[in-house]
């Protein structure tokens, strides 16, 4: 396990090595820069050239790859052009808004996912499997955006229940944080439904035709703890490996909802930081958001043989 | 699920809904402190963001609406477009015209307590010429001087009858700072919002709110409300400016009760007129124009310029452009009509939305153009309207026999491609309309590449006229020799929708400017 675990550590640092590099060529491969956007349409060429210089915008790719790399190991990612705040700080402040997002869509996400996709296991074919189906096709079918608009029309313009945008901090109230969060969650987590759902279901399907279901059922265990208990729990390998892909999922592909909602996260941050070229907190949110990537699945695969005994990890990673 | 488990979960759950239920109970913009019976707080929605609120830094719209409500200028305009005293209280100009020397109101405060003098308005007036491409044009070495506590001056080397107008434009405006904030700037904006205006700020929540909060030692001057100048009560107490990008969410806020005033696009306009105690108002936005690149290529070539002119169809590309008849107005001339000091149609007989195609190829054929692709550089940013131009153009040139290419870039791309005069012919778009000719961007040199010496003297002439009847003649010169020569293209004006509750009182949108500074919410 020790040797997995270092292994898989190693393996992480070469991606993020990698990934560091490739972040940082796209984006001075991008054109246009924070000079031409602070000066805007009326500035001549040799203005834009004098405060590229004054920003440091002229130096090589490479000296200021490796400034930044220097800065983001001692766990600095620089300091925002256009905000003049360190990028960390930005980056952390503008997690919790998603992260938060995220966790609840996920939540709700599993809390609908789950009982239908066993129920629809355990009946093949019946209604739980016919709304699941349902579910999962309008999950796919419907667009995020599409779907947060018409959520806000029916529960916050019509209905009034909730606010049509807007976040609020914690610490204003737990109330009114989730009150804010409730509508951009559901329409995140709605689309996750049908991937967690027929991921359960599928996995759910094959243990309970496995035989040591037809022994627990010999034992004389009970059909729901059957259900709940041993299928349920033999099936997870598949399901928490497709929802740490969907949280990450959630993270980066929170842009779209985040703007509907008027939400100052990560997703909406990266949008406003791409158009201003704000170079240092691109870097940093891309950076952050693909260290989340990696962390999530490096912690997968070490929750893979606490769920299921019969795996065994060595240092390659085979079972 | 055991006993304990049980109880657990129940515990979360009731706990959830009463956190929901205890959030729905808390209310919206309302509250004491403005005029009784008035709400407290304007909260008004703003449709894209800026990452700086200095005005002089950024060339952008959205720091001048929430600007003008936090610092002031020399003088403003009125509805006129007529600079008036503001923070100068008079001026005068020496016998030769060059020497322009104001007078500063006293007992002027900035929001950090201290009162206003010349070094703090010297400071910023100069630092504004340093950042400010215009400004910059009208100056050149000339820089603002104190002559005493309360006078500056300016002395510059020709008569320029714009400096006014110049000192009074609400884009990338001459704000006065006090001289420490312009001392510690930085190339990308101050670090400290302070101005002597009748709102300070109280908090910058990028990419959410700008919340301003009524400065209370704030002394204006006691004239009519016009336009940006005149009498400033701020009867609100709070001003919570709110970033929300997404149209269709800012306009659910605003059926929602969050907001009292909207922009309201074609989609939204038949809701907005059903929704009771609201009134939709149509406000003049911007002007449409064609720009060519006149350092290389086709763009060079003067017939094939009055053959895209000849293929125009103003009608048709304003309908394209903004979705709807009711949303434009024909218009020949650089200026709006309301303008009288500069209005004109001159030159533009036979030349503005002829729309004639025969007539277009024929001087198409006379330009030599030999079938080369002609890229028109375009942006779907700005809620697409560039684009949406560029597309009816495209196809208004395609009609003619011109061979087209639309480069479709996000804008910072656009503007470091259009800089770069590499690739481009044609650019077309909407521009904000100035007071004066000499301000237009797209007759810079810079804009275009036009290296035209006759060009820069005829809107030199402009900038110098003084009086009523020098501006008109010099108007008219220059209006003529853009439509024979075309290095742009009036195409035509474009309004706004907006919505606003009936509830509202004193707001004023001025071509496009939020002005709150007067304005209460009856609750």
């Amino acid at each position: 396990m020790l040797k997995y675990t270092l292994a898989r550590v190693l393996a992480l640092l070469q991606v993020v090595i990698v990934m560091s590099i490739v972040i940082f060529a796209l984006i001075y491969a991008m054109p246009g820069d924070p000079a031409t956007v602070i000066l805007g349409d009326t500035a001549t060429a040799e203005e834009v050239e004098q405060l590229r210089g004054s920003l440091g915008l002229d130096r090589s790719p490479v000296l200021a790859y490796l400034d930044w790399a220097g800065g983001a190991l001692r766990g600095d990612l620089g300091e925002s052009i256009f905000l003049r705040q360190p990028v960390l700080q930005i980056v952390g402040e503008r997690l919790i808004p998603t992260v938060s997002i995220a966790i609840l869509a996920l939540l709700i996400s599993v809390i609908i996912a789950i009982p239908l996709a066993v129920g629809a296991a355990r009946k093949r074919g019946g209604v739980i499997d016919s709304t699941l189906s349902a579910v999962a096709m309008l999950g796919v079918a419907i667009p995020g955006f599409l779907l947060a608009l018409i959520l806000v029309r029916v529960f916050a313009v019509q209905l009034g229940w909730l606010p049509v945008a807007g976040y609020k901090d914690p610490s204003e109230g737990i109330g009114q944080f989730l009150r804010y969060l409730v509508l951009p969650a559901v329409a995140l987590g709605v689309v996750q439904v049908s991937v967690i759902g027929r991921i359960t279901r599928s996995a759910m399907v094959t243990t309970l035709s496995a035989a040591f279901i037809d022994v627990v059922r010999a034992k004389g265990v009970s059909p729901r703890r059957v259900l709940w208990g041993h299928a349920l729990r033999g099936s997870l390998v598949p399901v928490i490996t497709v929802a740490a892909g969907s949280f990450g999922t959630l993270l980066a592909g929170a842009a779209v909802v985040e703007t509907i909602f008027n939400i100052p996260g990560i997703g909406q941050l990266i949008v406003t930081s791409i158009t201003r070229r704000d170079y240092p907190v691109i870097q940093g949110v891309v950076l952050m958001v693909a260290l989340i990537f990696v962390v999530l699945n490096f912690i997968v695969d070490l929750l893979y043989p606490l769920l299921d005994p019969r795996i065994r990890l060595n240092s390659g990673g085979a079972r | 699920m055991n006993t304990k488990k049980k109880t657990l979960f129940g515990a979360l759950a009731i706990a959830l809904t009463g956190a929901l239920l205890a959030g729905c109970s808390a209310t919206g913009s309302s509250g004491s402190g403005g005029e009784a019976g008035y709400a407290d707080t304007i909260h008004y929605p703003i449709n894209a963001t800026t990452a700086s609120l200095d005005p002089q830094v950024s060339p952008g719209g959205v720091p001048a609406y929430i600007g003008s409500h936090i610092f002031e200028t020399l003088v403003a305009q009125d509805e006129t477009l007529t600079p008036q005293p503001a923070l100068a209280e008079s001026w005068t100009l020496s016998d030769d015209q060059l020497s322009w020397t104001f007078s500063l109101r006293q007992g002027v405060r900035f929001h950090n307590g201290e009162e206003m003098h010349a070094d703090d308005v010297a400071a910023s007036l100069n630092r504004w010429k340093s950042l400010t491409g215009r400004a910059k044009q009208l100056l050149g070495a000339s820089e603002f001087e104190v002559v005493d506590e309360y006078t500056v001056r300016v002395t510059l080397a020709t008569p320029r009858g714009d400096l006014l107008a110049q000192l009074a434009n609400p884009l990338q405006f001459a704000a006065i700072m006090p001289a420490e904030v312009i001392a510690s700037a930085t190339p990308a904006g101050v670090t400290e919002y302070i101005g002597t205006g009748p709102y300070r700020v109280d908090a910058f929540n990028v990419d959410q709110n700008v919340q301003l909060s009524r400065f209370d030692d704030y002394t204006g001057v006691d004239t009519e409300p016009s336009g940006f100048s005149g009498r400033k009560e701020a009867p609100t107490e709070h001003i919570s400016f709110d970033f929300v990008l997404d149209n269709s969410t800012r306009f659910s806020s605003f059926l929602s009760g969050d907001f009292d005033i909207v922009d309201v696009s074609t989609d939204n306009l038949a809701t907005a007129k059903a929704e009771a105690g609201v009134q939709v108002e149509r406000r003049l936005g911007n002007s449409y124009a064609v720009v060519f690149n006149m350092k290389q290529g086709i763009g060079k070539n003067e017939a094939f310029r009055q053959a895209v002119a000849l293929a125009i169809n103003a009608d048709d590309y304003l309908t394209a452009s903004v979705s709807d008849p009711e949303l434009y107005r024909l218009n020949p001339s650089y200026a709006w009509t309301e303008n009288t000091a500069w209005w004109t149609d001159a030159g533009s007989k036979g030349r503005y939305n002829v729309g004639d195609a025969a007539q277009a190829k024929t001087k198409l054929k006379e330009s030599g153009y030999a079938g080369e692709t002609v890229h028109l550089l375009t942006t779907q940013d700005y809620a697409g309207t560039h684009y949406r131009a560029s597309v009816i153009l495209q196809s208004q040139l395609e009609a003619i026999g011109v061979k087209t290419q639309l480069d479709v870039l996000d804008y910072p791309s656009l503007l470091q491609k259009r800089n770069s005069f590499q690739g481009w012919e044609i650019y077309t778009g909407a521009f904000i309309v100035p007071s004066t000719p000499s301000q237009l961007i797209y007759l810079a040199a810079s804009y275009g590449g036009n290296d035209d010496p006759k060009l820069a003297r005829l809107v030199t002439a402009t900038a110098e006229a003084v009086s009523a009847e020098q501006q008109q003649a010099a108007s008219v010169a220059l209006e003529e020799y853009l439509w024979e020569h075309v290095p742009t293209i009036n195409v035509g004006d474009t309004y706004t929708y907006q919505a606003v509750r009936d509830t509202v009182q004193g707001f004023v949108n001025f071509n496009g400017y939020p002005i709150l500074w007067n304005a209460k919410i009856a609750k």
